[in-house]
């Protein structure tokens, strides 16, 4: 097969590509996309509900796929994301569902995207000739094989040269032709479309099948492909359809007509009529390529890979077509025109005034209006009217859900009492991959509204998406949860060690060593250590929850492991509050020590710059900086270890001068102070000869 | 720096125009031009221009004696291929052209150095006076080290006959640089700098000038059409400036 051919007709006029991936594109994945069910205006995030929000190619693919009424589980449904915030980056699908070949569609010229699959067909025709003798095949297998050097597939763009071709040793009749067939191809693919078109019609007469056929087929697109270069101005621009050689186009139509009479249902059938969209725009036809369009996105399915690149195309010039487009292309444009920051914003009136062109889709206009009363509008009451409640059913359709969403998203809004049960019912139908965790977030937020978050993870609950529970984990659970959550073995281990980590990481730095060393036995032997923990704490990785175990835990001091500092931590604490008023003594100020080393090699402090979880009640966190200010006021500190603190105090502020270590920072006539102890009261330390400097 | 700040936060609109130009061109717009001997940039008066991707070819470039056209990107998300950004190969007689690339990383997968290569014969047959590859490097955060690197490499790769030409940015002589500076000029034929704060950087200008006549990388200084341009005195003298380019945009 010419695989996907209209891909030439894009590649073509790439630079028209400029107006329109502006407007449409959520290409770049985005750390920041966080799941979320309202979605206003383009952030890079799209989501299973089709809303303005939405990269306008999801939802055209979305409302495609809902035409054919797929459901999600369809086998042939394109895979959307992978990602566990539930978003669709238009090329995580793509690269879900292309081939590597697909991918090739940008850089080489347009007229080369047929170069392999090209060589492909020719081998399997070559293969089912019987005339051709094997040593002759043998040498044409080769001969084909050398154009693939063309177009920028390698390096070297050598055009077979005339002699070299001559020289082969070809006999037979049959053989001849297609020895005149990789001729023919090589002018093609060189660009000589006056010798390529000569050539293949020489041999569009062949008795060999694929020969006749091919031959009438490139014969069409050399037409084509030479018509379109006559509008390339020698700066290689496109001049627009006006500048088209119009005796060029037609001789390109006639062409293709030709090809298509004689094979109504040939290999290249598809591929023609792909081009001939191509011939519609250069002529200038945009009404008749918006009627193609709308025949397109309305009654074929754009599931295949050349299915999307196609949606691809069509979403390039989708604001360059006429009402003719048809619904489903007018419904995407209208949706994009409700974003808050277009351009061209759409008007009530002139939405009302549509209403014609969707009288065979009356539940995706009334889904407009909708959209228009929730991000526009804001009257979510009317929401509810224009979309009664169809919660109970057994399965929904893309856009069936996309309704039932957002009637969702309006209850809430209107903190209607059913808003839970009507999320609730809708869990019986949905698709569990894309569908069910756009429900749970629903559901998720009635429940945090009103402050219950238990609901989410109590035994039985109905939030069961991994993402929506770790965050709440995260940014919300207090302690109760997260101890209950991190022994809760019906869960994967990726949630039930976040809980842990964040549990034990607060516990610690809030001085609750009591519980640290409770909790700290709830961590496995051997658990990850790694310490690129940082920003994978909502991801699905491993957490490195080893480190309140097993982690590095000096840095230049002596320590003992960080199990032996917390539990001495904790008894300290315990004394502390039998005898309030005792002083701060050298082995309490050498368990700080050892803590801020911990916290160093530990990335301890990174992590207090993140917000987790609220505080049951409000407690202080110990930042690394304060162990070292508290130690060197402390008369009763040691030497070596008030050199120690002394040290790490300046350390902090390497090499920035910033403070690297949380707590109160000190300005640099302080830092210089502190330099002058170590090196002066302390300089027979080690610290004080390790340190040149101060910052 | 600022520029960098704004870098970023067009990025997302993905313009077909490099985004470093397009802050340039606002800056320069917006640039006090009641300063006195400032010029209104007037293509014109210039021979040699930038084409970029969606801006017409004016009229200029029949007289131009060079033009350095984008031909393609190497986009953040993707450094597997370079992505078409004409229509067609230009076919230009009278002039000097360069194929620029702009590129938002460095790490080029081995094709990509093979579609460059392709791209370049390409180019070159219909060019009369193909002069080579230009490297528009269009990157949030740059260390000069690692692009001297990729440049040795892809100058490594580049067939003899072919020039290598890159884009500039004032503030790489700061922070002292110009080791890297002077190591980039070691393998690249030409810099062309762009100037990207109009009147205001005209004292940095001539550290940096001086850095690159010190080092002795020829360069040319690109101009933006209709911003506003002091020229720094003595500049003709400089045996090293190879005159100006202008960045050409629509007339809106």
């Amino acid at each position: 097969m010419f695989k996907s051919l209209f891909i030439s007709f894009v590649a073509c006029f790439v630079l028209l590509l400029v107006t329109s991936s502006v407007q449409s594109s959520g290409d770049m994945t985005s750390a920041s996309c966080m799941m979320r069910l309202e979605n206003p205006t383009h952030g890079n995030c799209s989501f299973v509900v089709i809303a303005p929000g939405n990269d306008t190619k999801v939802n055209l693919l979305l409302l495609n796929q809902d035409k054919l009424e797929k459901p999600f589980n369809d086998p042939s449904f394109p895979r959307l994301t992978r990602s566990n915030k539930h978003d669709i980056s238009w090329i995580g699908v793509t690269s879900l569902n292309l081939t590597e070949e697909n991918s090739k569609r940008w850089h080489v010229p347009s007229h080369c995207v047929s170069l392999e699959g090209g060589r492909r067909d020719f081998n399997r025709a070559l293969r089912a000739n019987n005339t051709i003798p094997v040593s002759e095949k043998d040498l044409l297998y080769q001969a084909r094989q050398m154009l693939e050097h063309m177009c920028g597939y390698s390096r070297s763009e050598t055009l077979p040269a005339k002699l070299w071709f001559e020289a082969l040793d070809i006999k037979s009749n049959q053989g001849s032709m297609f020895l005149s067939y990789v001729k023919a191809a090589g002018y093609f693919y060189g660009e000589d479309w006056v010798q390529a078109i000569e050539q293949f019609s020489l041999i569009s007469n062949s008795p060999d099948p694929w020969i006749r056929e091919a031959s009438l087929y490139m014969i069409a697109r050399a037409e084509l492909v030479w018509a379109s270069a006559s509008a390339i101005n020698k700066w290689g621009d496109s001049l627009g359809s006006d500048l088209v050689d119009k005796g060029r186009l037609r001789k390109a139509k006639k062409a293709m007509d030709t090809y298509l009479y004689s094979y109504p249902d040939g290999q290249y059938t598809s591929s023609a009529v792909g081009l001939l969209r191509r011939l519609l725009f250069l002529t200038g036809d945009y009404d008749s390529l918006s009627q193609e369009y709308a025949r397109l996105t309305n009654d074929t399915d754009l599931s295949s890979a050349n299915g999307l690149l196609t949606l691809e195309e069509i979403d390039r010039f989708s604001s360059q077509l006429s009402l003719k487009s048809g619904p489903i292309m007018l419904a995407v444009n209208d949706l994009v025109r409700m974003r808050v920051d277009h351009h061209n914003h759409l008007s009530k009136k002139e939405l009302v005034s549509q209403k014609s062109y969707f009288s065979n889709d009356s539940d995706l206009y009334s889904f407009l209006l909708a959209n228009y009363a929730f991000y526009v509008e804001k009257d979510f009451k009317k929401i509810l009217k224009l979309i009664p409640d169809a919660a109970r059913k057994n399965s929904f359709l893309p856009l069936d859900f996309s309704r039932q969403a957002l009637r969702g998203m309006a209850l809430f809004a209107l903190n209607d009492i059913n808003v839970e049960g009507f999320w609730e019912d809708m869990l019986n139908g949905v698709d569990v991959v894309y569908q069910r965790p756009i429900v749970e977030l629903g559901l998720t937020k009635y429940y945090e509204r009103k402050g219950n978050l238990t609901e989410i993870f109590k035994k039985d609950s109905l939030i069961n998406d991994n993402y929506i529970r770790k965050t709440r984990l995260l940014y919300a659970a207090d302690y109760d949860i997260l101890r209950e959550q991190a022994q809760n073995d019906t869960r994967p281990n990726t949630e039930k060690d976040l809980a842990l980590f964040i549990l034990l990481y607060k516990e610690l730095t809030r001085g609750r060593y009591e519980d640290f060393v409770m909790d700290a036995q709830l961590v496995p032997e051997n658990a990850n250590t790694d310490d690129g923990y940082m920003f994978e704490l909502e991801a699905d990785s491993n957490i490195a929850i080893g480190i309140f175990r097993d982690g590095e835990w000096s840095d230049g001091y002596q320590c003992p492991s960080i199990s032996v500092t917390s539990a001495q931590l904790a008894l300290h604490n315990l004394k502390k509050r039998h005898a309030p008023t005792q002083r701060m003594n050298f082995l309490h100020a050498r368990q700080h020590l050892r803590l801020g080393d911990f916290y160093g090699v530990n990335k301890i402090v990174e992590l207090l710059d993140r917000q987790f979880s609220q505080e049951p009640f409000s407690s202080k966190i110990i930042r690394r900086g304060d162990f070292y200010s508290n130690i060197i006021a402390d008369s009763s500190v040691q030497a070596k270890d008030k050199a120690y603190a002394l040290y790490r105090a300046i350390m902090c502020y390497s090499p920035s001068g910033n403070n690297s270590c949380g707590g109160e920072p000190v300005n640099q006539t302080q830092r210089k102070a502190w330099f002058q102890l170590l090196t002066g009261k302390y300089g027979k330390s080690r610290w004080a000869k390790e340190l040149k400097y101060y910052w | 720096m600022g520029k960098r700040t704004k870098v970023l936060l067009v990025r997302d609109l993905k313009l077909t125009i490099s985004v470093t130009w397009l802050v340039i061109f606002c800056c320069s717009i917006t640039s006090v031009s009641s300063k006195l001997n400032a010029e209104i940039i007037d293509p014109s008066k210039y021979n040699s221009y930038f084409l970029w991707a969606g801006v017409k070819p004016q009229l200029v470039l029949e007289s131009a004696k060079t033009v350095y056209i984008l031909a393609g990107e190497v986009r953040a998300d993707d450094n597997t291929q370079i992505v078409d950004m004409r229509a067609g190969v230009p076919r230009v007689n009278h002039a000097n052209i360069w194929m620029t690339l702009r590129i938002e990383r460095i790490d080029w997968n081995d094709q990509v150095y093979n579609q460059m290569l392709a791209k370049l014969t390409r180019w070159e047959k219909k060019q009369k006076h193909f002069q080579g590859v230009q490297i528009d490097f269009d990157a949030a955060t740059l260390n000069l080290k690692e692009y001297a690197v990729f440049l040795k490499e892809l100058r490594r790769r580049l067939p003899k006959r072919y020039g290598l030409s890159i884009t500039g940015l004032m503030d790489w002589s700061a922070g002292g640089e110009s080791i890297a500076l002077s190591s980039l000029s070691e393998v690249v034929d030409e810099i062309v700098i762009q100037t990207y704060q109009g009147l205001n950087t005209i004292a940095n200008y001539n550290v940096y000038l001086r850095t690159l006549k010190r080092i002795g990388f020829p360069y040319r200084i690109a101009l933006v059409q209709g911003g506003n341009w002091v020229p720094p005195t003595n500049l003709e003298k400089d045996s090293f400036f190879k005159g100006y380019v202008v960045f050409l945009v629509n007339n809106s």
